[in-house]
């Protein structure tokens, strides 16, 4: 079962500058020209320390933030505020607290203003992908924290959006529940076909589920680093090539990390691996 | 999640529900009692005082429901114009109160503007309202409603101020994302999220109002449970101000047990977020 067509649209983001007012009259950049492309189907890992500016990314990308240059495109087009082609699932849980996990899930359609039958055959459809057959008619209160995640995951995936932003979407839940829920996610993101950009900040799950991983900078961020995750799937966490991948990359981000405490000199050209 | 662990868990529940159901309910046997207690007590001051028995009471509220006042209006009749002005001026406050409420949460502007109005009004009592209102309205009725406005008005747009800045500012990026128009965003986040607020709101407010009706009619009326009051105050008969007190109590309770009872049923979703 494919959501997507096999002509899935590539997001590419160039240039992306954003900076905030740092309370002193002056601003912090906080991203200094992030450039990258995700392809079509694609599984994109992307890791950075945290308050590097990853949540601030998803947000322009998704249209919800004015950056300051650059631009970002969906399918060669360019996009700005108020545009409705990507999913988002946020940090922090975000169903509707007064709205059953039904009507969650089909809150995007309501807003593009599906009729009713349409509504409720495609949210059977994507409750079946999820896992969440026989909770339909629970609140959010009642479900536990990665049946919310699910609900999340439906709600982002029933309008078929072009690609699937997640912000540390596995962040807040105990180390089963989210290890499970990494295998959950790639199974479900399979079989809608989706094409992801999934942000973490937790290297062993940046191995085990992406295609590609880039890594960022402390702020003012940049892409300091890419690996492609060349492994068979289903891959097993331990295993020597996962662990070799995991130390590389702990290794980038240790070096990064001494940068930033020892930043006294101007900014270095980031070092490319 | 297991099915073992899940029952033992149930079955936990029911065990510390029925412990807490017999302790709660042999404390609720003895706060009636205290609570019944005090009333009497309350009542045998006030019978002292005022000279009166709750015979003459009974009597009284006999009397007014089948005889009527000296004007020939009977309690009932009394009942309904206050009911009936209480209502008017109630919906009038919570028409105006709300979207005025939603705009100085939502909006900056509109709070940097309206927020300080707001608060220099505020301070003055609705009662202290009644005499200017004579003088403004000609007619009693738009004087009233007036007055009952004032003292609503407040409750409900504070009330519905605080919930709307308080809805989750993720619930309006969700909507964003799906490219939802502010009209939607209105609608299908910030009022149901606002919604439990502006219910209190409402409560709060119809129980100020009707305060504010029964003083206003004591003042300048012909008709209603204010007046009333008034009237037997001063031919002196104690029975019937007091019995018109009770009917007064009633009626606030019962309006406001309702409103109560349709915010429950209506924000079950509420129950598991905040109290």
């Amino acid at each position: 079962m494919k959501y997507l067509g096999d002509t899935l649209p590539t997001l590419s983001v160039r240039n992306i500058v954003k900076a905030y007012p740092n309370g002193e009259g002056g601003k912090t950049r906080v991203l200094d020209g992030i450039s990258f492309e995700v392809k079509d189907g694609e599984f994109l890992g992307l890791l950075g320390p945290s308050g590097c500016g990853k949540t601030t990314l998803l947000k322009i990308i998704a249209g919800l933030l004015e950056p300051d240059e650059g631009e970002v495109a969906i399918d060669g087009v360019p996009v700005g505020p108020g545009h409705n082609r990507v999913g988002f699932i946020f940090q922090q849980e975000s169903l509707f607290p007064w709205r059953s996990v039904r009507e969650n899930i089909e809150y995007g359609l309501e807003i593009t203003g599906s009729d009713l039958s349409k509504r409720h055959a495609l949210s059977d459809e994507i409750i079946g992908i999820v896992g969440m057959e026989g909770l339909e008619d629970h609140l959010p209160h009642e479900i536990s924290g990665g049946q919310a995640r699910r609900t999340e995951m439906a709600r982002s995936l029933i309008i078929k959006p072009d690609i699937l932003l997640a912000d540390e979407a596995l962040s807040n839940l105990d180390l089963q529940t989210r290890n499970h829920l990494q295998g959950e996610f790639l199974r479900i993101t399979e079989e809608t076909g989706s094409t992801v950009l999934f942000v973490s900040h937790n290297v062993d799950e940046a191995v085990f589920m992406s295609d590609r991983i880039l890594v960022m900078s402390n702020i003012p961020s940049r892409i300091i680093a890419e690996y492609v995750v060349d492994l068979p799937r289903p891959r097993n966490r331990t295993s020597p090539e996962s662990l070799e991948y995991r130390a590389r990359i702990l290794e980038v981000l240790r070096v990064e990390q001494e940068k930033a405490m020892s930043r006294q000199t101007r900014q270095k050209p980031p070092v490319a691996t | 999640m297991t099915s073992a662990a899940q029952t033992s868990k149930d079955s936990n529940q029911a065990r510390n529900d029925q412990f807490s159901y017999t302790k709660i309910s042999e404390s609720r046997i003895i706060r009636w009692l205290l609570a019944g207690i005090i009333l009497v007590l309350l009542w045998v001051i006030i019978a002292f005082f005022s000279r009166s028995t709750i015979l003459e009471v009974v009597d009284a509220f006999i009397r007014l429901s089948t005889e009527g006042d000296s004007s020939g209006f009977l309690l009932i009749d009394h009942v309904a114009q206050s009911v009936f002005i209480v209502t008017l001026g109630f919906c009038v406050a919570a028409i105006t109160a709300i979207p005025i409420g939603i705009a100085i949460g939502r909006y900056r502007v509109v709070d940097s503007i309206l927020g300080p109005v707001v608060e220099a009004m505020r301070p003055i009592p609705p009662i202290a309202w009644i005499p200017l209102s004579l003088l403004i309205f000609a007619s009693l009725l738009y004087s009233q409603i007036f007055i009952i406005w004032v003292g609503a008005f407040f409750p409900i747009l504070i009330n519905t101020t605080t919930g709307v800045k308080r809805t989750e500012p993720v619930h309006v990026d969700v909507a964003k994302t799906f490219g939802a128009s502010e009209s939607k965003i209105l609608g299908s986040v910030v009022i149901p999220s606002a919604a439990p607020e502006v219910f209190a709101g409402m409560r709060i407010g119809f129980g100020i109002g009707w305060m504010c009706l029964v003083a206003a009619e004591m003042i300048g009326s012909n008709k209603g449970l204010g007046y009333l009051i008034w009237t037997m105050q001063q031919v002196g008969w104690t029975g019937a101000v007091i019995s018109s007190m009770l009917v007064i109590g009633l009626i606030g309770f019962v309006v406001s047990f309702f409103l109560l009872l349709i915010e429950r049923r209506l924000l079950r979703w509420r129950q598991g977020v905040s109290v």
